[in-house]
C-alpha cells in the first residue's frame, strides 16, 4: 500500500489520469478513515448563561507586568472575547504610573507572531515535553557537576525560588545571568562604594538641575516614572514659571538628550574624562585631575565651568548626576559620589538591595564558555536569551555551544541559538503566564495569563521546576503558596491541592486575589538604604580615568537599538517599522556619524542619492569586517560611530531576517559598549534605507515652536501670531455639546514614540514594509516629526502630528463624494465606506497627516497576516484598498463613553475620553478633551500664552494646539 | 503672406472628391499596417496595465503622501488640454468666419475626440476604488447622498462628458455629407450599406443643407463656451486647495491658454505627417500651417504671461509657503530638471514662430510643435508633483518617481491614441469634402 502510494505520488508530478486520481482519493480516505480517532465525549455548551465576567463586545482589563530588561512594569492588558488587544499602564504600578513604553504596547503582537516557536523539537524534528522532561527531570549521578544554566537576570521571586531548589538538588550545578546590553548600575560600583550589593534608582520630583551623563534616562523602558516626574517639572505656565534645568553629554542622540537644555556631543569614551574634570570643578582633590584639565578642549571647559557653577548655586538635594548604564563602573563610582558631595543620596539618587539578584549567579558567560569549550557540561539549559547571536565576538558562543552533548533553549522563537541547540523547548509568552516580578523599586508584581498558551509552550518556572524535580502543580499555585509564606501559611509544594485548599487562609487568598487584581504588592518597595559612602572611592576613580589612554580618533559606539533593544523584539513588525526618535530610519541600523566626521573619514557624497541610496561604509574591528550604510546625523558627536545593535538577526523570525546587519560580531568581551580600535573604509556602493521623515530643518517656518525662558519672559505673547480668529469663508462648525479638541506641550515630548505603537495598536493600523516606507507610504497615523532649526542642527525637537482635526478642515470641502466630514461635535471624520480615493483631501491637507490604502495592506504585505490578525480591535474598521484614513481623535472610545453616559443618563464627565496616544504618553504630553469642560488641563493650556495652532495661517482652525518648547538654558551659556 | 493660397491651384469638384476620398479607398500599405499593429500591441499594452492596476490597486504606481497625485492626473490635464485645439478651430472659428480651418477642422475634431478619450481613462483609473466612480455623478441614490458640490471634481466630472459629447455629435454631425460622398462613391456593396447607414440618407437637397446649417451652426455655439469651460473646471481641481503652487486665481484662464496652446501643437505635431504621406498639400497648404504657428505662438504668450504672473504674485504675497514653492520648491527642489524643460519648450522655444521662414518650415514647425507637447506635459507635471513635493510641513517633504507602471499607461495612451486616429484616417475622410468644394468655388469665383 505505501509502495503503491509513493509511486502514485511520484507519478502525480508528471501527470494524473482519472483513474489514478480515483484510486488516490479511494485509498487516501480509507486511511484517513482507519486512522482517525472517534470524536471524544465532549460537550460543548452555548452561552445560556453567560459568566459574570465576560460580556460580548465589551474589553475587559487585567492587570499583569511585563518584565523589560528583568525588571517588571505593570500592565493592565485590554482583552476582547478572551483575546488580549491592547496594552495600557497600570496606573498604581510605579513603574508604569499608567504609561507604557513602546516595547510594552508592542508585547501584545509578540504574543501573536506567527513565528513563534510551537512545539518542541528536537534536532528540527518533532519531540514532546515528557521526553524533555525525561531528559531535565532525570535523577543525576553528578550532583550537577555537568549540568548548567544560563538566563536573563531577572527580578522574579518564582524563578530565584526555583533556582534555590535546582540547586538544592544539583548542588554542583551552576546558574549564569547574561544579558547582552546594560541596563542597570554596572556591577562593583555600589560595593566599591558602600561595600555591598545596591541598586540605584533616581526620584527627578525634587531635583533641579540634572546632569546625564550618557544617561537615557528619560527613555528607560522599565521605569517610565523618571520621564513623567522630569516633564512635570518641565511644564511651564507662565513666564514666572521655574522649570528644571537638564545638561546631557552624549555621543548618539538619546530620548533624554532631545529634551535637554545643554547637549555637549563627545564621544562616549571622553564622558568620563569629563566628569572627572566635573569633579574637580565641585572641589574634589586629586592629583590625577592635574593629568586631565589639559586634555580638554575651550567647549568643554566653559560647559563644564558654568555646570559647575549651576550645580553649587543649588540647594543640596536639588541637583542629580546620572550615569549612564554603558559607562564604566569609574564613572558610576565618580556621579554617585558627586551626588553624595551635593547632598542628593537619599534625595534624587536612592539605594536599595538590588533588584534582579545578579550577585547570586555561580558564574558569569564567559566562564561558561570556557567550561563549555573544555567539554565539562553534558546539560545546558539556555533560557530566553540568544547568545549565540548576541554574545561578544570572542567568546564564539556556537562553537562551545556544539560541545556540549545536550543543550536545550527554552525561548520565544527558533532563533540562532536554538538553531544550534539539540533541543527547542517553546517558551510561552509573558501574556500567557502566570509569574511574578519585582518593579525597579523593588514593588513585588504578579503577571496573570491573559490567554490560555497559543501553542503547546511552557514558562520558565515550569521547566525549572521540571530541572528541580519539583511537583508539577502549575504556576498559579507556586504562586498561591510563595505568598503565602510571608503569613506563615505552611502551604508546601509537595501538598496535593485538597491539603492545600485545606490549608488556605481565607484572608491570605484575599490578599493575593487583591494583589492579582491590583498587579501588585503594596508597599513592597524596597526600603532605602542609608549606607555609609567610602570617600576615597572618588579619587580612586578620577585615578582610573585619568590613566585611560587619550581617546582615539575615532570611537565606535555599540547602542541599543531604541526600536528594537537588543535584538529580542526584532521580529515585531510594529517595531521595525517604527521610525527611530531623531534620525525616523525604520527597517534598518546604519553607522551613525556626524558630517564632519563623515568628511574627515573621506565618504564621498554622504547625503543621499535620488533613488535615497546611502554610501556604504565597511568597519573593521578585531579582524571582522561589517558593510553597512553610513548616515549623517548632524546631532552625533564629532570623532565617534554608532551603531545599533539587534538588527542582523539569522533566526527563523521572518520579518527579522535581512533587516540590518549585526554589530554584534564587531564587540569583543573588552569593550562591550563602546571601542576605539575601529578603521573604516569608504565603499563605492550605495544602499537604500527607508527614512520617513528626510527634511529636518525646519526652514524658519513656524511648525515646532521653540524658544528659551528669556525669551519668553521677554515676549509673553509670542505666540500671539500663530493663533485667533480669522476670517473664514466656510461654515461655523462650533457648535454646542461636547467638542474634542487635544492640546499638546513640546516641552514635554521627549520624542519616546509609545504613542505612535499605541495608536498603531488602537486603530489596527498595518505595517507596509521598507520598500512601502522608502516610497513614501508609511501608514502611522500619528507620527513624531523630529526636527532642528536652521541655525543649530546638532539638537532635536519633537513633535507629535496628527490629524489636527480643524474647524475649517480644507480636506472636507474638496472630497467630491462626502467622504470626509465634520461631526457636531467637532471631529473630523472619515467615511471609509463612501470613500473613493481621490485622494484629493491629502493633497490640500497641509499637515500631510492623511494615509492612503495604496494596496490592500493586510493582503498585501504579509507582516499584516497570520495570528497578528487577532490583536486587532474589533471596535476598528480594518480598511479597504483605495480608501483614505487617518487619525479619529480614538472615535471609537468617544463614541463609547458616550455610550456609557447615556446608559447612566449623564453628561460625559471631564477626562472620560482617553486617546491611545494620551494614555500611552510617559510624559503627559498629550492632554485630551471636551472644550466644554472648561476645567481641565487641556482647556487650561491652550489659553496660556504660548499656545499655538500649528501653521495657524492657513485659516484651517485647527483643534490639535500645541505649547511651545521653552528650555531653559543656563544664561552663561546661552549663545 | 496673402501669396499663400488655402487651395492650391483650381481643382473642380470632382477632383477634389477623388482626392479628398482617396485615403478611404487606397489599399492599406505595408507602412500603415505596420503602424497600426504597433499601436495595437501598445493598445493592448495599456489595457493589460489597465488590468493590472485595478487588480492590484494604484500602489503600484508611484504616488506616495504627499504627491498622491501624480501620472494620472498629469495625463488627464495633458490629453483635456489637447483635446481644445479641435473644438476651438471647428467652433470658435467657424463663428469668426475663420475661412482657412474648412481643410483642418475635421482633422482636428477627431484629435479632440480621441485625447478626450485618453484623458477620460484617468480619472476613473485614478480613483482608489475605481467601481464606485459613479458616485461623482449627480444621480438618485437610494441613500440621498449627493456629491460634495463645493469639490471641483463632480464639476470635472460633469464637464468633461459633457464637452466629450458635445464634440462626438459636433463631429459627427460635420461627418454626414462627406459619409454621403464616400457612400456615393463606394466600390463595393458592403462599404455601399455601411457608410450608407452613417450618412443618414443624407442627399445634399437645399432643405437637408439648411437644416444641416442651423444645426451645425448651433453646436458651435454650444461649444464653443465649452472650449472655456472644461479647461477653466480642471484647472479648479487645483485652484480651489490651499496648496502653494495650485493655490491661484489666474489658473482658469492660464489653464485654457495652455490647453490651446498644447492643442495646436498637438495638430500640427499629426498634420505635417499627414499632409505630406497622405499627399493633401493642395488642401492643407502653408498657410494653414502659418497659420496655426501664429495661434501658438499668441498662447504661448499667453502661457508665458501667465507664467509670469504666477512667480510675480507669489512674491509679491510676501508669503512664505508661495515664496517657496515658487523660488525654491519649483527651481531647485526634486525633478526640477522638469521645471526647467516646461520654462524652455513652452516660454522659449515658441518664441521661433516670431521668424515667418520658421513658421511656414513643415520640419521646423513640426519639430517646435512636438518640443511644445513636451513642454506642456513637463509643465503639469512640475505644476502637480513639484507643489506637492514640498508644502507647508517639511517633515512630510518627499520626492516623486514614477514607476514602469506609470510609463506604460502614459505610453499606451499614445499609442492607443495613435490607433485611433490611424483607423480614423484609414476610414473616413479627413479634410471636409463639402466645405472645401464650397471654399474652391468661393477662390473660382472670385480669382476670374
Amino acid at each position: 500500500m505505501h509502495d503503491h502510494l509513493v509511486r502514485l505520488r511520484s507519478q502525480r508530478e508528471q501527470e494524473l489520469s482519472r483513474r489514478q486520481f480515483l484510486q488516490l482519493v479511494a485509498a487516501s480516505g480509507a486511511l484517513t478513515a482507519a486512522g482517525c480517532q472517534p470524536n471524544p465525549p465532549e460537550q460543548i455548551l452555548p452561552y445560556v448563561k453567560r459568566p459574570l465576567a465576560l460580556l460580548p463586545g465589551e474589553s475587559t482589563s487585567y492587570a499583569t507586568s511585563l518584565l523589560i530588561d528583568g525588571y517588571a512594569t505593570g500592565l493592565l492588558v485590554a482583552t476582547r472575547e478572551g483575546r488580549p488587544i491592547k496594552v495600557e499602564g497600570n496606573p498604581s504600578h510605579p513603574a508604569t504610573q499608567g504609561a507604557s513604553h513602546i516595547f510594552q504596547q508592542a508585547a501584545v503582537l509578540q504574543l501573536y507572531d506567527p513565528d513563534r516557536a510551537k512545539s518542541v523539537l528536537q534536532r528540527g524534528a518533532p519531540a514532546t515535553w515528557n521526553a524533555l522532561d525525561a531528559l531535565l527531570g532525570a535523577e543525576r549521578e553528578d550532583r550537577g557537576e555537568r549540568l548548567r544554566v544560563l538566563l536573563e537576570p531577572t527580578s522574579s521571586a518564582l524563578v530565584h525560588r526555583q533556582l534555590a531548589a535546582l540547586r538544592q538538588r544539583h548542588p554542583r550545578a551552576k546558574i549564569a545571568f547574561y544579558a547582552p546590553t546594560p541596563s542597570s548600575t554596572p556591577h562593583g560600583v555600589s560595593e566599591r562604594l558602600f561595600g555591598t550589593a545596591l541598586d540605584a534608582h533616581y526620584a527627578l520630583d525634587d531635583a533641579e538641575l540634572i546632569v546625564s551623563l550618557d544617561s537615557d534616562l528619560l527613555g528607560c523602558p522599565y521605569a517610565l516614572g523618571y520621564a513623567r516626574a522630569f516633564a512635570a517639572g518641565r511644564h511651564i505656565e507662565t513666564p514666572g514659571s521655574t522649570p528644571k534645568r537638564l545638561y546631557a553629554i552624549e555621543a548618539a542622540m538619546s530620548d533624554t538628550g532631545s529634551i535637554a537644555d545643554h547637549r555637549l556631543r563627545r564621544p562616549s569614551s571622553r564622558v568620563a574624562l569629563l566628569a572627572a574634570a566635573l569633579s574637580g570643578r565641585l572641589g574634589l582633590r586629586a592629583s590625577a585631575l592635574d593629568a586631565i584639565e589639559p586634555r580638554l578642549d575651550a567647549e568643554e571647559r566653559s560647559f563644564l565651568d558654568a555646570l559647575a557653577r549651576d550645580l553649587r548655586a543649588r540647594p543640596p538635594g536639588r541637583t542629580l548626576i546620572v550615569a549612564g548604564e554603558r559607562q564604566p563602573p569609574a564613572l558610576h563610582v565618580l556621579a554617585h559620589s558627586l551626588n553624595a558631595q551635593l547632598g542628593n543620596l537619599g534625595q534624587g539618587v536612592r539605594f536599595t538591595q538590588p533588584v534582579l539578584a545578579q550577585h547570586e549567579a555561580d558564574q558569569d558567560i564567559s566562564g561558561l564558555v570556557r567550561e563549555l569549550d573544555a567539554g565539562a557540561v553534558d546539560r545546558l539549559l539556555i533560557a530566553g536569551i540568544n547568545p549565540v547571536y548576541d554574545a561578544t565576538a570572542d567568546l564564539n558562543f556556537a562553537r562551545a555551544l556544539s560541545r556540549v552533548t545536550h543543550s536545550i533553549y527554552l525561548g520565544l522563537y527558533a532563533n540562532e541559538t536554538a538553531e544550534r541547540c539539540g533541543w527547542l523547548a517553546p517558551l510561552s509568552h509573558c501574556f500567557e503566564t502566570w509569574g511574578d516580578g519585582r518593579a525597579y523599586d523593588g514593588t513585588l508584581s504578579f503577571t496573570q495569563p491573559l490567554i490560555r498558551p497559543l501553542y503547546a509552550t511552557r514558562s520558565l518556572t515550569e521547566v525549572l521546576s521540571v530541572l528541580a524535580g519539583q511537583p508539577q502543580i502549575g504556576d498559579r499555585a507556586r504562586l498561591r503558596v510563595a505568598f503565602g509564606e510571608r503569613w506563615n501559611e505552611g502551604l508546601t509544594l509537595q501538598m496535593s491541592e485538597a491539603e492545600r485548599v485545606q490549608h488556605e487562609r481565607p484572608e491570605v487568598t484575599r490578599a493575593f486575589e487583591a494583589a492579582l487584581a491590583s498587579g501588585l504588592v503594596p508597599n513592597t518597595a524596597f526600603a532605602i538604604e542609608k549606607p555609609r559612602l567610602d570617600r576615597g572611592a572618588a579619587a580612586e576613580a578620577v585615578q582610573r580615568i585619568a590613566a585611560q589612554p587619550l581617546a582615539a580618533e575615532l570611537e565606535l559606539d555599540f547602542l541599543r537599538s531604541p526600536t528594537l533593544h537588543d535584538g529580542r523584539f526584532a521580529n515585531i513588525s510594529w517595531l521595525l517599522e517604527l521610525p527611530e526618535p531623531s534620525t525616523k530610519l525604520t527597517w534598518d541600523n546604519a553607522a551613525l556619524m556626524s558630517p564632519k566626521t563623515a568628511r574627515a573619514l573621506g565618504i564621498e557624497g554622504a547625503e543621499p542619492n535620488e533613488q535615497g541610496e546611502y554610501p556604504l561604509v565597511e568597519l573593521v574591528r578585531a579582524g571582522r569586517t561589517l558593510r553597512v550604510p553610513a548616515l549623517c546625523v548632524p546631532t552625533h558627536a564629532d570623532h565617534s560611530i554608532s551603531i545599533w545593535l539587534g538588527y542582523g538577526r539569522q533566526g527563523a523570525e521572518r520579518l527579522a531576517s535581512g533587516v540590518g546587519v549585526n554589530a554584534y560580531v564587531l564587540r569583543t568581551s573588552d569593550a562591550q559598549t563602546f571601542a576605539s580600535d575601529v578603521r573604516v573604509h569608504p565603499l563605492s556602493e550605495r544602499q537604500p534605507l527607508a527614512i520617513t521623515q528626510l527634511h529636518k530643518d525646519m526652514h524658519d517656518r513656524p511648525l515646532a515652536l521653540w524658544t528659551t525662558l528669556a525669551e519668553f519672559q521677554r515676549e509673553p505673547d509670542f505666540t500671539a501670531e500663530h493663533k485667533g480668529p480669522l476670517p473664514s469663508l466656510l461654515p461655523n462648525t462650533n457648535l454646542p455639546g461636547q467638542q474634542w479638541a487635544m492640546t499638546i506641550d513640546l516641552g514635554m515630548c521627549t520624542g519616546c514614540s509609545a504613542c505612535v505603537v499605541a495608536c498603531q495598536a488602537e486603530n489596527n493600523v498595518p505595517v507596509v514594509g521598507k520598500e512601502e516606507v522608502r516610497r513614501g507610504r508609511a501608514m502611522h497615523w500619528l507620527r513624531i516629526d523630529a526636527y532642528h532649526t536652521h541655525d543649530d542642527p546638532t539638537r532635536v525637537i519633537h513633535q507629535p502630528m496628527l490629524c489636527q482635526h480643524c474647524e475649517k478642515a480644507p480636506c472636507e470641502y474638496v472630497c467630491p463624494v462626502n467622504a470626509t466630514e465634520h461631526s457636531p461635535d467637532g471631529l473630523n471624520e472619515m467615511v471609509y465606506n463612501r470613500c473613493v480615493g481621490t485622494r484629493f483631501c491629502s493633497n490640500n491637507c497641509p499637515y500631510k497627516v492623511r494615509r492612503f490604502n495604496w494596496y490592500n495592506w493586510y493582503s498585501h504585505e504579509s507582516a499584516n497576516q497570520g495570528s497578528v490578525e487577532l490583536q486587532r480591535n474589533p471596535e476598528v474598521t480594518v480598511r479597504q484598498r483605495g480608501v483614505m484614513e487617518k487619525c479619529s481623535y480614538c472615535v471609537q472610545r468617544i463614541r463609547r463613553a458616550e455610550i456609557t453616559a447615556r446608559n447612566e443618563a449623564r453628561e460625559i464627565g471631564p477626562g472620560e475620553v482617553v486617546t491611545a496616544c494620551q494614555q500611552a504618553c510617559p510624559t503627559r504630553a498629550i492632554h485630551f478633551g471636551s472644550l466644554q469642560h472648561r476645567d481641565t488641563t487641556m482647556v487650561r493650556w491652550r489659553q496660556l500664552t504660548h499656545s499655538y495652532a500649528v501653521l495657524h495661517e492657513t485659516g484651517a482652525r485647527p483643534r490639535t494646539m500645541y505649547l511651545a518648547r521653552i528650555d531653559n538654558p543656563n544664561p552663561e551659556l546661552a549663545t | 503672406m496673402n501669396a499663400v493660397p488655402m487651395i492650391l491651384g483650381a481643382p473642380d469638384d470632382a477632383a477634389l472628391s477623388r482626392t479628398l476620398t482617396a485615403n478611404v479607398f487606397r489599399p492599406m500599405g505595408k507602412l500603415y499596417l505596420g503602424l497600426v499593429s504597433l499601436c495595437l500591441l501598445g493598445t493592448l499594452g495599456l489595457f493589460g496595465l489597465i488590468a493590472y492596476t485595478f487588480v492590484m490597486g494604484i500602489g503600484v504606481w508611484g504616488n506616495n503622501i504627499p504627491v498622491a497625485w501624480g501620472f494620472a492626473i498629469i495625463n488627464f490635464v495633458w490629453w483635456i488640454g489637447i483635446g481644445h485645439a479641435g473644438t476651438f478651430i471647428s467652433a470658435i472659428l467657424l463663428l469668426l468666419e475663420q475661412s482657412w480651418r474648412t481643410s483642418i477642422n475635421r482633422f482636428a475634431e477627431a484629435m479632440t475626440l480621441f485625447a478626450v478619450i485618453q484623458a477620460l481613462l484617468f480619472p476613473l483609473l485614478h480613483l482608489g476604488r475605481p467601481w464606485f466612480a459613479y458616485w461623482l455623478a449627480p444621480y438618485p441614490a437610494t441613500m440621498h447622498i449627493w456629491p460634495q458640490f463645493r469639490s471641483a471634481l463632480p464639476w470635472d466630472f460633469v464637464a468633461v462628458t459633457t464637452y466629450f459629447t458635445v464634440s462626438l455629435v459636433f463631429w459627427y454631425l460635420g461627418l454626414i455629407p462627406d459619409l454621403a460622398v464616400v457612400r456615393d462613391r463606394a466600390t463595393t456593396r458592403g462599404k455601399r450599406i455601411v457608410y450608407g447607414i452613417f450618412a443618414l440618407g443624407w442627399r445634399g437637397s437645399v432643405r437637408h443643407l439648411t437644416h444641416y446649417r442651423i444645426a451645425y451652426g448651433l453646436l458651435a455655439g454650444f461649444a464653443t463656451p465649452l472650449v472655456v469651460s472644461v479647461h477653466s473646471v480642471v484647472s479648479s481641481d487645483f485652484a480651489i486647495t490651499i496648496l502653494p503652487g495650485w493655490h491661484s486665481t489666474l489658473f482658469p484662464p492660464y489653464f485654457v491658454a495652455g490647453a490651446i496652446f498644447s492643442g495646436f501643437a498637438m495638430v500640427q505635431t499629426l498634420l505635417i505627417p499627414c499632409r505630406r504621406i497622405f499627399g493633401m498639400e493642395q488642401v492643407i497648404t502653408e498657410r494653414h500651417i502659418d497659420n496655426i504657428a501664429k495661434l501658438t505662438l499668441v498662447t504661448g504668450l499667453v502661457v508665458a504671461f501667465s507664467y509670469g504672473c504666477e512667480f510675480f504674485v507669489a512674491w509679491y504675497s510676501g508669503e512664505w509657503p508661495e515664496l517657496y514653492t515658487y523660488f525654491h520648491g519649483f527651481t531647485e527642489g526634486p525633478n526640477n530638471a522638469v521645471f526647467w524643460t516646461a520654462m524652455v519648450c513652452n516660454v522659449l522655444v515658441p518664441q521661433l514662430y516670431w521668424f515667418p521662414f520658421m513658421r511656414r518650415q513643415p520640419v521646423c514647425c513640426w519639430i517646435i510643435a512636438v518640443l511644445v507637447n513636451v513642454g506642456m506635459w513637463s509643465e503639469r507635471f512640475f505644476l502637480i508633483v513639484q507643489s506637492l513635493q514640498r508644502d507647508y510641513l517639511v517633515s512630510a517633504w518627499h520626492g516623486y518617481k514614477p514607476t514602469w507602471v506609470d510609463w506604460g499607461i502614459f505610453g499606451g495612451t499614445l499609442a492607443f491614441f495613435m490607433l485611433l486616429f490611424l483607423v480614423f484616417m484609414r476610414f473616413v475622410p479627413f479634410v471636409p469634402i463639402m466645405e472645401v468644394k464650397e471654399l474652391a468655388a468661393h477662390t473660382r469665383r472670385s480669382q476670374p
